[in-house]
Order: structure tokens, then sequence, then C-alpha cells
């Protein structure tokens, strides 16, 4: 194809004289090359078959097919706009709820047997503290009360109280008795 | 978009079938081609404006058939010429012909388009979207990426070519 400049002129102005010819140019070797032309279109061509066109537009029908992006984008930020909206809407958990959600949680309120030795020891401690504590506040409060009051008339459903035994026992002795450091016996 | 594809799909698949079974020599392999080629339109068909689809098809589908004749190696190819000779025969003969006068169309027929095929690029794609299938200068320009003078000179020149290596053949039958 690489050739000079004037055989390239010489061939364009040889083809135009070919593609414009109604009938076979006088020049016997354009005519020949006019012939061929015609006889080149004149060549068959098979259809294309219908496997291969139904294959081909199966494509096109497939729902997995060509999608613009732009689609999916809308579709998700469709479904997270609802998805929010009904979040919203949803009625505030009750109290049982949240504590039964909660025992669900993690690090959330566990069952004893499932309390270390040392969490539990611990635990024991803090409850200790807090009877003592309530037993000598309860014990200050029927000393201060036993100097002015019979104990006869004291009678006033003590035993449902908390720390009964250290009331009674407070209102039974001397207002001079010490507290007891030990705790009563069942 | 379905419907544009349908009909590019029957307007051209035609065409493109003819141009890879002329590039290739074989029909499963062009029908190979041209169903990738068409599903690659598929997917490219929001970027191709109209009028643009031919060119691109051409163009598709010449260069997949390249890739392929690139693959095989010479004795495949040489296997595949005479194996040529039979399935390519035209299944629509003229029905007003008689068997002699199809025999020979088909015989006509086979040789040129293996002399088509012996032809080196761009030629060969030349002669068969120019000559065979017809098409305007301007689309073919686009297809092969040439000036429409060059489409002009190169088919001249293929043509010629072909014309010479027929009558090779004619000469050395009759010797």
């Amino acid at each position: 194809m690489n050739k000079s400049p004037e055989s390239f002129e010489r061939d364009l102005r040889r083809e135009q004289a070919i593609e414009q010819a109604a009938q076979a140019p006088r020049d016997l070797e354009l005519a020949a090359d006019w012939a061929l032309k015609r006889e080149l279109a004149g060549l068959e061509s098979d259809a294309l078959p219908d496997l291969l066109r139904r294959r081909v537009l199966a494509q096109a029908r497939a729902p997995s097919g060509h999608r613009p992006v732009w689609w999916l984008a809308a579709a998700a930020a469709l479904f997270a706009s609802l998805t929010a909206v009904v979040l919203v809407q949803l009625p505030v958990p009750s109290d049982d709820a949240s504590r039964m959600a909660g025992a669900e949680r993690p690090g959330a309120l566990m069952p004893s047997s499932m309390l270390e030795p040392a969490d539990a020891l611990d635990l024991r401690l803090a409850l200790n503290t807090i009877q003592q504590t309530g037993r000598r506040a309860t014990w200050l409060a029927g000393r201060g009360l036993s100097e002015h009051l019979d104990p006869e008339d004291v009678d006033f459903g003590i035993e449902q109280l908390p720390y009964a035994d250290a009331i009674r026992s407070v209102f039974q002795n001397s207002s001079r008795d010490p507290y007891p450091q030990k705790e009563p016996k069942p | 978009m379905k419907r544009r594809f349908e009909q590019l799909v029957d307007q051209h698949g035609r065409r493109l079938l003819q141009v890879a079974r002329l590039l290739l020599g074989r029909v499963d392999e062009a029908e190979d081609v041209v169903q990738d080629t068409l599903v690659k339109l598929w997917s490219h068909l929001r970027q191709l404006d109209d009028g643009n689809e031919l060119p691109w098809l051409v163009t598709c589908t010449r260069n997949a058939c390249l890739d392929r004749l690139r693959g095989r190696t010479r004795a495949r190819l040489a296997l595949l010429r005479v194996a040529d000779e039979h399935p390519l025969s035209s299944p629509t003969g003229d029905l007003d012909s008689g068997p002699a006068d199809v025999l020979l169309q088909d015989q006509r027929a086979r040789v040129l388009r293996r002399g088509i095929a012996a032809l080196p690029e761009p030629g060969r794609s030349l002669l068969i979207l120019r000559d065979i299938q017809e098409l305007d200068v301007a689309t073919v320009a686009r297809a092969l990426d040439l000036s429409q003078n060059q489409v002009k000179v190169y088919t001249f020149r293929a043509r010629r070519a072909l014309r010479r290596h027929l009558e090779e053949q004619s000469h050395e039958q009759v010797a």
C-alpha cells in the first residue's frame, strides 16, 4: 500500500471512474476491475441464524442485563430513606422490654452462678457493710426513743421492719447497753 | 433501548456474519465472533450515537476476526482452508437455474472467497465492506480508521490484486 503520491492519485482516479461507471469502461483493465466489483457485489450472504439471533436477544432480555448506575443508586437511596422513616416512627421500648433486652447484652446483669469468686467476695463485703451501717443507725435511733417510750407500746409490727432483731434488742435491753458488735443469731 | 438493539441485530447481523465468515473462512467461528460483537453492542449501546452503530460493529467484528486469525498456526490455517471447500456452500441457490449453473456459481463463489481470504489487510476487509457489502465510503473509512481517499485507493488495489490472483489460478488450471 505504500506507493508514491503519483500512483496514489492515479489509483484514486481509476477507482472513482469504476464507481461512477454505469457500464464497463472502455479501458480493458478498468473494465475487468469493474466486472469483478459487480461480481463481488453478487455474492450472497447467509441470513443470521435464528439460534444465534435468539441467543443475542436473550442478553437484552436477561434480568441481570445492562442497567444504568443511576438506577441502582436511586434504588439504594430510596431503601435507606424508607428504613430511616420506619425506625424513627417505631415506639420507644418500655422499661421491662429494655431490661429484657439488656439482659441479652453482654456485661449487663448476670446470674450469680456466673460471678467470679473474687467478684462474689466483693459483693458480699459491700452488702455486709450496708447491713452493719443500717443496724447501727437503727440502734442509735432506738436508744433515743427508749428513753421516752414504753417498750410495750412500741410493738407496732416490728417484725415486718428491716433489722427487727436489732430494734427489739434496743427496747428489751438497757439504753446504756453498748451497741452489739456481733451479728445476732438468726 | 431493547427495541433499538433488536433493530440493529436484524439490520446488521447478517452483514456482520458475512464479514466474519469471509475473513475467517469458518462458519462456526464467524458465528461466535458475531455473537460476541452483538453482546458487546448491547453493553455499549448507550454510548453509541445514532448512525455510528455500523462503523462500530464492523470495527469490532473485524478486530475480533483479525485476533483469531493471528492466533491460528500456519498448519491449522492450511487445514481450515481445505475444510472451507465444503461447508461454505450457500444453501440459497437460484431456483430458476439448473443444477450445473448452481454448481458453477458455487465454485466461482468459493474461488472468490478463497482469493479474498488470501489478501493482506486492509485490502481484504475493504473488498468485503466496499464491494461485497457495498457500504458507503464514509462508513468504511470510520470503521477502518482510514481517510476516504485511502479507502478508495486501497480498495482499487485490493481488487486488482484479487483479479491478478484469480487470473494466475485460471492460467495454472489451464496449464
